[in-house]
């Protein structure tokens, strides 16, 4: 009886030993995980107009999750317009802007490193792509958003120190060939820069700078 | 004999109730994060990695070509505050 009873002690403990420890660590999962929101079908741009190619990018963005849960800011060229989301996809912020005088995604090498002058007009684009984004200032001494540190792309309030270029007023007109007159830095209205974006410089933000001369799904690798 | 059928059929019950368990547990776990909040990746099913700068157009790299895997400034800026660029630097207007 006794060996009997052992025996079936050491059965019960090894079939135990098998088949509970999975079971526990589900449990846990289950029970301890924080489940994260469901991801959003699509960006929410409220009442505000957008190119069907910002939308969806915004949307791939919100159910893709690409944006881990940061704010993201989408810039889009052809529209010469920014618009600033929350981490899930919200539109809290848009506005005009001003970008690159040449048309093109590409930056062209070491064009950050030149001084503006030795920029040729065909290399000052402004890069497309997806951009995590680094604070900082510029040689100005002001606070910017660097989209690019390294090509020396960054957002920053409209740059006034050339009065020729008339870039307030270029801000200001509904027409969107006019917005391309820098040499790859996306200027922004102050009063924008101040209110929507220099909250974002203390958290972690991506910027999606949507392409004019190729498909998004090569940019960012889209699928969806 | 008598005993032997019990610890029998006890051993059965434990693993059974174990592998009742597991199934019940499986169907309420969270469902996995497309991406991992801690390292900012491209977004799943992507076929090329998410990237964190533009292309050089005098090696005529595309984007899709340019870098593959995380970026170092993704991994530099993980998390919820933002990276910080080293030095302040001249921009491009």
């Amino acid at each position: 009886m006794s060996t009997t009873f052992r025996w079936g002690l050491v059965a019960i403990a090894a079939i135990a030993a098998m088949a509970l420890p999975p079971a526990v660590v589900l449990i846990r999962g289950a029970t301890a995980g924080t489940a994260p929101p469901p991801a959003p079908i699509s960006a929410d741009f409220g009442e505000t107009e957008a190119s069907a190619q910002a939308i969806r990018l915004a949307g791939w963005v919100a159910r893709s999750r690409d944006n881990a849960g940061a704010q993201f800011i989408v810039i889009d060229k052809q529209r010469a317009h920014i618009y600033v989301f929350d981490g899930r996809a919200r539109l809290r912020a848009d506005s005009p802007v001003l970008i690159g005088a040449a048309p093109g995604d590409d930056t062209a090498p070491g064009v950050g490193q030149r001084p503006l002058a030795e920029v040729r007009f065909d290399e000052r684009t402004t890069p497309a792509g997806r951009f995590v984004a680094e604070t900082g200032r510029n040689l100005r001494g002001e606070d910017v958003l660097w989209v690019s540190y390294a090509d020396a792309v960054s957002i920053h309030p409209v740059l006034l120190n050339n009065p020729d270029e008339q870039r307030l007023e270029r801000l200001a007109t509904p027409t969107v060939e006019d917005n391309r007159v820098s040499y790859g830095c996306i200027n922004v209205p102050t009063e924008f820069f101040e209110t929507s974006l220099r909250p974002l410089l203390t958290v972690r933000t991506i910027v999606y700078v949507l392409p004019e001369t190729r498909p998004l799904e090569q940019v960012f690798g889209m699928r969806a | 004999m008598k005993a032997t059928k019990f610890w029998i059929a006890a051993a059965s019950t434990v693993a059974t109730a174990g592998m009742i368990g597991a199934a019940i547990a499986q169907t309420v776990t969270p469902p996995t994060p497309t991406t991992d909040p801690s390292v900012n990746v491209g977004g799943q099913g992507s076929t090329q990695a998410t990237i964190d700068k533009g292309p050089s157009a005098s090696t005529g790299e595309t984007m899709a070509q340019a870098q593959t895997g995380s970026s170092s400034s993704d991994s530099a800026s993980s998390g919820s505050t933002a990276a910080e660029a080293p030095v302040a630097q001249a921009d491009r207007g």
